[in-house]
């Protein structure tokens, strides 16, 4: 990671999507997903609640479980910490005086509200709009599997972003007319079949040469690409609205499109490499799948294999690090 | 209304206990199974609380995501006859969503508080009542629930006294103040142990105050929640912890309470049915919790029967009175603080039955006994709790409801130097007196004295000033605030009451001692009140002089003599003397005088002899210079004092020196004249053409030496 900090900023970053559009699973692979990673960075909870959210949704996941599902607006603190660089004395002039030598740390106010608030009437949604207006950043989640089973996402953005966009863009002090977010747009649950043939099909598909798993990959540039694609298979057709309005409504230069997926691919026992063939790694647990999905009680899922989250650090990792240079912008008063 | 129950009177029937009908609303709060949405409001009961109601409730009652259910929450809604106690019951269905995630189904149960009026219930009773309820609602018409009657069992005291501990204590007490408490540590009890913990709390609380007591077996630390007392794994910032099975520590605000509580510990079912009984409307505001720590002292000294009106008379006698203060005189110097507290306990009684009300002449009498007992004073060992509680109970009885001048007299006469907690809650008590409350306002300072004198008006604010006796304290505020209020509003409404009371000048100059702060106060509170620059009208007003007919001739006539400077001639001969004749020292009038921009001062015309040296030399010579021969009876006689001024050669010679002054000033006023007169008769006037001469007419009577050369003149 380049420009460590030696600051401790408080950043808000505000999870945004539909019911079951894996916000609070992405909370819980963030943490799996970073001690993967190559690079310095780590997540820590600030206290000890969020410490304790930290280890219980990292722990589900490692359970190769899904979190519950969110039902009240929840709020936590997590530090992404650096590591401390080494002395460097070629610049600490004759006298060999070191550079400050402390680990870089970013706070995170993460808010993880339950979809259904991003409902116009939904009864937190008032809290959530303050919650909104108070950060700075936002993690949106588009889930194209459920987007062309329901073609609701839509749905869960318009209201809440009209209402967001009302309070803050109509003060007087506002000029620019958009939103002051820095927008991550997630595409989620790139592990599903029908999303990686999409892919394909776009022929958007990478491989990381550094990955030992050689897992596919869609660059971050071909995103938007995948993004438009997927936005045609929507149900209802609306979710070309969805990229509409976050172009309209967001500053296009604050805006940027991950393909992600928090639990990653499957990888069979005792392999290594991805199998194109058998990747799937979400299953339905009971053996009669196909009917219990119209049944009253609904299907059960869990994780087929460890989860390997895809992308997903990356979204908070460049949310903080946009968020922190216009602070430090700001400061200097450029 | 509720429906009593009996116990069943039947031979050989099992002794079943007492319940209450209860007519309950309810909602349903979920997901559609198998369905991509959020969670929502499924169905609700048709009634008082609509569908919004409850989705309300919902929104107030945020708990957090659940780790482990069943989960129970306890709350109320609404207000006065409207007040409804809540039970939530959160718990995992059968059901996944679309995700297979788990569905947790709520469900809200609102019972109307008025419908424990006769009977009342414990929250578990209404759990296991409402647990099971079978709750059925059309799909087509999901807000038209049937509401459900449930039998549940009256409120047993023993059995929640039978389960007091002191953390239950603590946490009870703990309530009374403004901590929100978590309980860590508890995850070994089940869900259901919790809420009896919960209940017994409760039971330990006049009951009304459940009507604004939200508690819950579980909630999460990440979630903003306003839940007053809760389970939990982590606590926010801002809670207070109490640790499960562990000693707690009660806040400063809720420790009498707890006393009490441990005090009365071997009496518990008693004191339960005692506070079960209060069902008043209460809340947690600090009235409320006063109230309720009254209700709890009444245990043991209230009469068994209230009924027995005759008991209630001798207990509210001024003798009991009496007696109770001084016994809280003897304990306060025992330092036995148990039987202080209990004292205290039975004069708040009196004080809420009495509502507060004593007679002047039993007042009197108290007074006395505060006096002789010091209990005004307090003691050391009384931490600031009890003696702010002794402070505030010996107050209403001996000198509320309204504290009075002489009230505050009588205590300011007992202590050598005010407390500033006694001065606190001497403004508990009623003060319309707007002396009262500025002298407890000028002492207290601070936040708390714009507070008290905000309400007076700028009349309350002079006429409290002006009276005497004067307070130092009570000038300087109200001239602070007068300041204020003048320089705001420029109404004339200070000026008019300053006018009334004399400009406030006597008070100014009883609260400054130094001349010149003295006049600078009162120049500014004149400022305050007519403006920077006030007009000759308002001159007029300041200083309303009421001259008789022949003193104004004499000073019109006197001005016109000494021309344009007769102010300051004035100000130097009048004021001056009489600021020095107030005391003043030179020092201060010097000051003014240079202020006023007075040069010099004026000799003062007295009885006593001048001081002109040369009539004295001349009299008494004090040199050795060769002494005149002087007739006897021109030498001064002893004891008497020669008046130079009454010289017979000095008035003489005086008398010729004004002659030939004023013969000198005829002679050359009348040269002046002729020589006006005759300029004026030649036609030429001053400057030969009737206008004033100037430097330049008398250059233009002769060319000066360059122009001449210029032009070519003749020279010389």
């Amino acid at each position: 990671m380049s420009n460590p900090t030696f600051e401790r900023p408080e950043h808000s970053i505000a999870m945004w999507g539909a019911p079951g559009s894996g916000k609070t699973t992405m909370l819980a692979a963030l943490s799996l997903a970073l001690i993967e990673r190559d690079g310095p960075w780590k997540l820590v909870g600030a206290d000890a609640n969020a410490t304790s959210v930290l280890l219980e949704k990292s722990a589900a996941l490692d359970r190769q479980e899904f979190p519950l599902a969110t039902i009240d607006i929840e709020k936590f603190r997590w530090l992404l910490v650096g590591s401390s660089p080494q002395q460097d004395r070629r610049f600490g002039g004759w006298r060999g005086r070191s550079r400050d030598t402390r680990a870089p740390k970013i706070g995170l106010n993460m808010i993880d509200p339950p979809g259904q608030v991003y409902a116009g009437g939904a009864a937190q949604h008032a809290s959530l709009l303050q919650s909104l207006e108070e950060s700075r950043g936002i993690i949106y989640l588009f889930d194209p599997t459920q987007e062309y089973i329901a073609g609701d996402a839509f749905d869960y953005l318009h209201g809440a972003l009209l209402q967001l966009a009302s309070q803050m863009l109509a003060k007087e002090n506002e000029t620019s007319g958009r939103l002051p977010h820095y927008l991550a747009v997630c595409i989620t649950k790139f592990d599903d079949l029908r999303v990686l043939k999409t892919a394909t099909k776009l022929n958007v598909l990478t491989q990381d040469p550094s990955d030992p798993h050689e897992f596919p990959t869609v660059e971050d540039a071909d995103a938007p690409t995948l993004f438009r694609e997927l936005c045609e298979i929507s149900a209802r057709g609306s979710a070309r609205r969805v990229l509409n309005a976050l172009e309209r409504f967001f500053h296009k230069d604050r805006l940027k499109f991950f393909v992600t997926s928090s639990i990653g691919f499957y990888l069979k026992p005792g392999t290594a490499v991805f199998d194109p063939r058998d990747f799937q790694n979400m299953v339905r647990l009971s053996p009669e799948a196909g009917r219990d999905q119209d049944s009253e009680k609904g299907a059960q899922y869990r994780i087929r294999g460890q989860a390997r989250p895809i992308n997903v650090c990356e979204p908070v990792i460049w949310l903080a690090e946009r968020l922190l240079a216009e602070r430090q912008e700001a400061r200097s008063g450029r | 209304m509720s429906d009593p129950t009996p116990e069943s009177s039947e031979p050989g029937a099992v002794a079943r206990p007492a319940r209450v009908r209860l007519h309950v609303e309810w909602a349903v709060e979920g997901k559609v199974p198998g369905s991509s949405g959020g969670y929502g409001l499924l169905a609700c009961s048709r009634g008082g609380l609509t569908r919004k109601s409850f989705t309300d409730i919902r929104n107030r009652y945020v708990t957090g995501t659940p780790k482990e259910l069943p989960q129970i929450t306890i709350g109320w809604a609404g207000g006065r006859e409207h007040t409804r106690l809540l039970l939530i019951i959160r718990r995992w269905s059968d059901q996944t969503d679309q995700f297979g995630r788990k569905i947790a189904a709520t469900h809200y149960f609102s019972v109307p508080y008025g419908q424990l009026e006769e009977q009342r219930v414990s929250y578990e009773g209404l759990y296991h009542a409402l647990d099971d309820a079978d709750l059925v609602f059309d799909e087509a018409a999901p807000e038209r629930g049937d509401p459900l009657k449930i039998d549940v069992p009256v409120l047993d005291p023993a059995d929640l006294a039978g389960r007091v501990d002191d953390v239950a204590a603590g946490v009870a007490a703990t309530l009374l103040s403004e901590a929100q408490v978590c309980l860590v540590g508890g995850e070994s009890l089940t869900p259901l142990e919790r809420l009896r913990f919960l209940d017994v709390v409760a039971a330990l609380l006049p009951y009304g105050m459940r009507s604004r007591l939200s508690a819950s077996t579980w909630t999460s630390g990440t979630a903003d929640h306003d839940i007053r007392l809760s389970f939990t794994s982590t606590v926010p910032a801002a809670a207070h912890q109490v640790a499960w099975g562990s000693e707690v520590a009660v806040p400063q605000d809720g420790q009498a309470y707890y006393e009490k509580l441990v005090e009365y510990r071997d009496h518990l079912p008693e004191v339960v049915t005692l506070l079960a009984a209060d069902l008043e409307l209460r809340g947690f505001t600090p009235e409320a919790r006063r109230a309720a720590l009254v209700r709890l002292s009444r245990f043991g000294v209230t009469p068994q029967d209230p009924a027995d009106e005759g008991q209630v008379a001798v207990f509210h006698a001024p003798a009991a009175i009496e007696g109770a203060l001084r016994v809280c005189g003897d304990h306060l110097e025992s330092g036995d603080l148990t039987w202080l507290t209990r004292s205290m306990g039975y004069l708040e009684m009196v004080i809420a039955d009495r509502e507060g009300e004593f007679g002047p002449e039993e007042q009197a009498a108290y007074r006395e006994i505060v006096q002789a007992r010091r209990l005004l004073a307090g003691s050391a060992e009384l931490h600031g709790d009890l003696r702010d509680s002794l402070r505030g109970v010996v107050l209403r009885i001996a000198y509320g409801p309204v504290l009075t001048r002489e009230g505050l007299a009588h205590i300011a006469a007992q202590l050598e130097k005010m407390p500033i907690d006694l001065l606190s809650a001497l403004t508990r008590l009623e003060t319309p007196d707007p002396y009262v409350r500025l002298y407890l306002a000028g002492r207290l300072g601070g936040p708390r004295l714009p507070e008290l004198v905000r309400r007076l008006g700028v009349d309350d604010l002079v006429r409290a000033a002006a009276e005497k006796p004067y307070d130092r304290y009570v000038v300087e505020t109200a001239l602070d605030e007068l300041d204020q209020r003048g320089r705001r509003d420029q109404d004339g409404n200070l000026a008019a009451a300053l006018q009334e009371h004399g400009h406030l000048t006597e008070a100014i100059a009883f609260a400054y001692p130094r001349g010149e702060r003295r006049v600078r106060r009162l120049r500014e509170l004149l400022v305050a009140a007519y403006g920077p620059r006030p007009d000759r009208m308002a001159f007029a007003k300041i200083v309303p002089l009421s001259l008789q007919p022949e003193e104004a001739l004499l000073l019109a006539a006197a001005a016109g003599l000494f021309g344009p400077d007769w102010g300051e001639a004035f100000l130097s001969a009048s004021v001056l003397p009489a600021l020095r004749d107030a005391r003043y020292s030179g020092k201060d009038v010097d000051r003014i005088r240079r202020d006023l921009r007075i040069d010099r001062d004026v000799p003062v015309a007295t009885d006593e002899p001048a001081e002109v040296p040369h009539l004295r030399d001349r009299s008494v010579p004090s040199s050795p210079s060769p002494r005149r021969e002087v007739p006897l009876n021109e030498l001064p006689v002893a004891g008497t004092r020669r008046r130079s001024s009454k010289n017979p050669r000095s008035l003489e010679l005086w008398f010729w020196v004004l002659i030939l002054f004023g013969v000198l000033t005829m002679v050359a006023t009348l040269l002046v004249f002729f020589r006006t007169l005759s300029d004026t008769a030649s036609g030429m006037g001053p400057n030969g053409d009737g206008r004033e001469p100037v430097a330049t007419d008398i250059v233009t009577t002769g060319p000066a030496i360059g122009e001449v050369r210029s032009a070519g003149g003749p020279e010389r």
